[in-house]
């Protein structure tokens, strides 16, 4: 752990400082997020509980930046293009 | 100094010794864009190898977030700080990035951390590096996700944070463990010459008993792979898991095996292989090799920081959401070129990309069977065919090792089991 606080006029102490990146990049990393997921074969609640963890920062972040409605949507288009599992693939069993 | 041919950056270089090739390269890609940080290839390469007195602070793999994190912190801003010092009037690449297996990037006019004499202190030194603090090795990934906390309060943060309640910016994971260079800086530097690359594999390993903790790697290596011991008082970096790679793993039956950390990665991101190398370094055509395909034909993965000139053997596919110029400064000029066509991929790497993890054998090869079209239509307003193809893998003597589908099957184990997720 760090001994000192940060020393804003040091400027590789980046800790706090915001760098560029609006709405539209959390977007994209949302929809990044969804599509990979859904082309590794994770369902909607799945991919949903993946954005909702706060263990995840970047999923969980845009989940609050963009609200659930977004995010769900997002994750459907996503699960009907790729997820397999949505026609029908998926098995149970030991 | 010697002339050695740098195809990452499209020309001539200086190296302190002659060119000399392994007969095949240990590399690997990693895919950006599926890494949730989850830290399995850390703790199964923790647990295999750097679990004993003395290697508490040594993480030969790790995974810290872009962009404030970094193990140790702040390594690559102080090798570009370094660097930009060296270059004083800017570094470009000339030519534009294109077919051309000997430089697929475009040129890069500026000095590399073995070109910059004039920083070199002392003169003795060989490479452009410098020295982590004790502090900056021991806190990996603390604050990267979040912004400092309390001041003599461990383990409390901010309600609100100090200034932010939290990082509000893009940001995504970068997995790493040592490149085992073409160029290795470590080796470079090394007064003993106790480092090696083995010509079997190109693993660049530390002769321990050669090493006399010098600690010149440990400056040199700009992705600070190299790491001391202060109870042995001798440097250790990451093996490449070459009793794996040989085959010689109890498990293995022979096989060549991927990396402990490979082998763990619940994303799927990670796929390591041994690639054929030409006489003058770069890598031989051999199109139905994923690693070759993926670097030179799709050229969707691309060398960490190839400015610092020491030819790393991994690659990344970058992530799709980060501002440009950072990632450009990353890797290289075919950032813009592998975004688009990752995210448009085509029939074959849409059918490559399956082959990440699905077994922990070295991959050498591959082949894919068409299938039928399984969806045709639009994904947030792009155009999006997908084909369920069987894409098989093949081992090194070309046994099969594996097939799977662009559509696989999903199997869920029932809740009876304690490991259910």
């Amino acid at each position: 752990m760090p001994y000192d606080d940060p020393d804003p006029s040091d400027p590789t102490v980046l800790v706090g400082v915001e760098l560029p990146g609006d709405v539209e990049t959390t977007r994209d990393m949302a929809w990044v997020f969804a599509e990979e997921f859904a082309r590794l074969g994770f369902d909607a609640p799945r991919i949903a509980g993946l954005f909702r963890s706060p263990v995840y920062a970047g999923a969980h972040q845009a989940r609050r930046v963009l609200g659930d409605t977004e995010v769900s949507a997002i994750i459907g288009e996503c699960v009907r293009v790729f997820g397999s599992h949505a026609r029908g693939d998926m098995t149970e069993g030991d | 100094m010697s002339g050695v041919y740098n195809w990452q950056l499209g020309r001539e270089m200086a190296y302190p010794y002659e060119a000399s090739y392994p007969e095949r390269q240990f590399a690997f890609v990693f895919n950006t864009n599926r890494c949730i940080a989850c830290q399995s290839c850390t703790m199964a390469c923790k647990s295999t190898w750097t679990f004993s007195k003395g290697q508490e602070h040594m993480w030969w793999a790790n995974v810290e977030t872009k962009p404030y994190g970094g193990y140790p912190m702040f390594w690559d801003m102080k090798i570009l700080q370094l660097l930009d010092r060296a270059n004083p009037d800017g570094v470009k690449w000339t030519s534009a990035p294109s077919a051309n297996r000997q430089g697929p990037y475009g040129t890069f006019e500026g000095r590399t951390i073995f070109e910059a004499e004039r920083m070199l202190t002392p003169d003795s030194a060989r490479v452009l590096g410098y020295l982590p603090t004790d502090e900056e090795w021991n806190s990996p990934n603390i604050y990267e996700d979040n912004p400092v906390g309390t001041r003599g309060k461990p383990g409390e943060y901010h309600k609100t944070g100090e200034s932010l309640p939290e990082h509000k910016t893009w940001f995504f994971y970068l997995a790493r463990i040592c490149n085992h260079c073409q160029y290795p800086a470590c080796l470079a530097a090394c007064p003993r010459k106790a480092i090696y690359k083995r010509p079997e594999d190109g693993i660049v390993l530390i002769d321990q008993a050669e090493c006399r903790g010098y600690r010149k790697c440990v400056e040199a290596c700009p992705y600070k792979k190299s790491m001391y011991r202060g109870n042995t008082r001798v440097s250790e970096k990451c093996i490449g898991c070459y009793p794996r790679v040989e085959g010689k793993d109890p498990e293995s039956g022979g096989v060549p095996l991927e990396t402990r950390c490979m082998a763990a990665c619940i994303g799927q991101i990670r796929m390591q292989g041994l690639v054929k190398l030409e006489r003058d370094g770069t890598w031989a055509e051999d199109r139905q090799h994923p690693l070759y395909y993926l670097v030179h034909v799709a050229k969707v993965a691309l060398p960490l920081y190839p400015q610092f000139g020491t030819e790393p053997n991994g690659y990344y596919i970058p992530p799709r959401w980060v501002p440009r110029p950072y990632l450009r400064q990353m890797f290289g000029p075919g950032v813009d070129a592998a975004i688009e066509r990752y995210e448009n991929p085509d029939r074959e790497l849409t059918a490559v990309l399956q082959l990440f993890r699905k077994s922990s054998k070295i991959i050498f090869g591959y082949r894919i069977a068409e299938g039928p079209k399984t969806y045709e239509g639009t994904l947030r307003g792009r155009k999006v065919t997908l084909y369920n193809d069987t894409v098989i893998a093949y081992g090194r003597d070309g046994q099969e090792l594996f097939r799977t589908t662009v559509d696989e099957p999903i199997h869920v184990r029932s809740n009876r089991h304690a490991n259910s997720i």
